[in-house]
């Protein structure tokens, strides 16, 4: 039995307001672990909220730390010329597989504020892992890794508006 | 308030080239988003900015409130244009504009609300004062509007609650027909509005199709920049709009005029809008039919008759600049006559006709003004609707706008896919059209007598 999004929210919110430090659940195939020190180190591989790209996550008001503000990206990066790879960045190897935006948003690396990324370039991934989260209007939508392998390149700054198809991270097949 | 100083354009085609353009002129940066199929369009080669939303379907891409406030957002915009069609008349994307911070170049929510839902704009308009063809105010079941047909009188006319652009709306001449018109209106309703409502009104035969373009600031001051008259349609759609309307007797206009402007003050009415009316040309007579809570696709006829700019006239407002025009300074110089231009093939019953724009040569010439986002080596996509763009004439008086059109489209020539304008060249060329003796259905007779002709 999965647990839902709001019981998510609810759990995060009790932990919230507990006296805990860290906090790793596993139920099903969700893996929670979150920490309010941002201290989880090695562990912090697994991603802390394991989501379907269907499945997205609206914070409540009073989980304060996982509702990123919509923020203006610098005026200095248009993304007018996207979707190819070759546009945004020359040649990749041809093994290599590109994740590319599902919607128009707020790309995120992090869980949430303060804590680390789900992946950095090097990471190992599984197939579903969470790579990043795309915000629109507050809705967050994780994108899952669609193999296992290894995070190559990221090309898009945290908390930056990516375009609908715009090649978000590169990925190499293990 | 403070002047908007960088805009999203949530639209395409012709009008985001328009506003764009509008944006330009008042020194406004001009973001657009874009769906997949739009990534070359010529709004995306012009604008400061160009921001893909969605794939093709307008639905994820177009019509997706959520990403287009976002984008806003998330780009530093401080306005956003809706265009018409698509969004526009959408009061949530109004209301999530002003929830976020965005300034909303358009009215606010409550009054695109009020004149969203046909019934309820047309219970308003009657509290006003200003008059609403006899009619009902909801239609239940056939047996009802049978009842309802006897006493409102044939012919009727059935019309979606939700509506507009004419989906959901039938005429019925007697009993049998309406059984059918009902029926097959309140399922055309349910479909294309999700809200099968339908209401009924008295359908006079000899009517025009006037419509008068309103301006107001958010200071109180309304203004009128005359009327045009978009009585040559098809299926409801407008082929051809003129302003100002000559066969209307001067004391009808100025009664139209002052009612358009009375019922928007009443409404609280803000930015631009337009009043539309039926006239029985026959009872000299105006009806109330609707009000339009956007910029229309025929603007440009007003604005070439009165010299007033209406887009860049909607940005001033939405940043809070007073009007300072004056109404006595509108009065229409000459006349102006606009061809909507489709990439439809009218000898296959308006049939689309995507493809690629093999050559593309629009006439010149004093007077002429071309509204477009097409140009030779474009591919018409089968996404969205077939307008190409618009021919606009302005001359010293209708005969003399009437040949100019004439010329202007003959000379227009458009290869590589089929296009409205050699039917509107024929339509233009006709006596009836010349002396001004038509009326809202004369574009359907012309084309009925010549299937009968073939």
């Amino acid at each position: 039995m999965e647990p839902t999004i709001k019981e998510i929210q609810e759990i995060l919110k009790v932990f919230l307001d507990s006296e805990l430090q860290d906090l790793r659940l596993e139920v099903g195939s969700v893996r929670l672990a979150v920490s309010k020190s941002g201290s989880l180190g090695a562990v912090a591989m697994t991603p802390a909220v394991a989501l379907t790209p269907a499945v997205a996550l609206t914070p409540t008001a009073s989980t304060t730390h996982a509702t990123p503000a919509v923020t203006a990206p610098p005026a200095v990066t248009p993304a007018a010329s996207t979707g190819t790879a070759a546009a945004v960045g020359g040649a990749k190897p041809a093994h290599w597989v590109a994740v590319t935006a599902t919607s128009v948003g707020t790309f995120y690396r992090c869980p949430a504020p303060h804590q680390p990324p789900f992946v950095e370039v090097g990471a190992k991934v599984q197939a579903n892992d969470t790579l990043c989260l795309i915000e629109v209007m507050k809705m967050f939508t994780g994108m899952t890794s669609p193999m296992a392998g290894r995070v190559a390149e990221i090309l898009v700054a945290d908390a930056t508006l990516v375009e609908h198809g715009q090649v978000l991270m590169y990925l190499e097949p293990v | 308030m403070k002047p908007l100083r960088r805009i999203l354009i949530a639209n395409r085609g012709e009008i985001a080239v328009r506003i764009l353009r509008a944006c330009r002129a008042l020194g406004v940066e001009a973001y657009v988003v874009v769906s997949e199929a739009d990534r070359d369009s010529m709004a995306a080669r012009l604008a400061d900015r160009v921001i893909c939303i969605g794939p093709a379907a307008a639905k994820d891409s177009y019509l997706d409130i959520n990403k287009v406030v976002h984008v806003a957002k998330a780009t530093g915009c401080d306005g956003l244009h809706p265009g018409y069609g698509f969004l526009s008349e959408r009061a949530e994307l109004s209301a999530s504009c002003e929830q976020q911070g965005i300034v909303f170049v358009g009215p606010q929510a409550e009054s695109i609300r009020l004149m969203g839902n046909k019934l309820a704009a047309r219970a308003f308009a009657e509290e006003c004062g200003v008059p609403v063809l006899p009619g009902s105010l909801r239609v239940t079941s056939v047996t009802h509007a049978l009842e309802l047909a006897h006493s409102v009188g044939y012919p009727v006319l059935l019309k979606a609650a939700a509506g507009g652009g004419g989906r959901g709306m039938k005429i019925a001449r007697d009993a049998s027909e309406l059984e059918t018109a009902f029926q097959t209106g309140s399922a055309e309703a349910q479909a294309a509005f999700g809200d099968a409502t339908l209401y009924m009104e008295h359908y006079i035969a000899n009517a025009r199709h006037i419509e008068v373009q309103i301006l107001a600031d958010h200071h109180g001051v309304v203004l009128h920049l005359g009327e045009r008259d978009c009585s040559v349609q098809r299926r409801f759609q407008k082929l051809i709009e003129e302003a100002p309307a000559a066969s209307l007797p001067l004391s009808l206009r100025a009664e139209i005029c002052a009612s358009a402007v009375m019922l928007a003050q009443k409404a609280g009415y803000r930015n631009a809008g337009t009043v539309e009316y039926i006239v029985d040309q026959e009872a000299k007579r105006f009806y109330f039919l609707e009000m339009n809570t956007r910029i229309q696709v025929e603007h440009p006829v007003t604005e070439m008759v009165t010299g007033v700019d209406l887009v860049q006239w909607q940005i001033r407002i939405a940043g809070g600049t007073p009007l300072t025009l004056q109404q006595q300074d509108l009065q229409p110089q000459g006349h102006a006559i606009e061809v909507r231009i489709n990439a439809e093939s009218a000898a296959h019953g308006f049939r689309p006709s995507p493809g690629l724009i093999t050559r593309w040569h629009a006439p010149e010439g004093d007077g002429i003004r071309i509204d477009t986002h097409c140009q030779a080596g474009d591919r018409v996509s089968p996404f969205y609707d077939s307008m190409l763009g618009k021919l606009i004439v302005h001359a010293a008086d209708r005969p003399a706008a009437v040949r100019a059109m004439c010329q202007a489209v003959a000379a227009f020539d458009v290869q590589g896919i089929q296009t409205t304008l050699p039917f509107l060249g024929q339509l233009m060329a006709m006596p009836a059209f010349q002396s001004g003796q038509i009326n809202t259905r004369w574009a359907e007779q012309v084309l009925a007598q010549s299937q009968l002709n073939k």
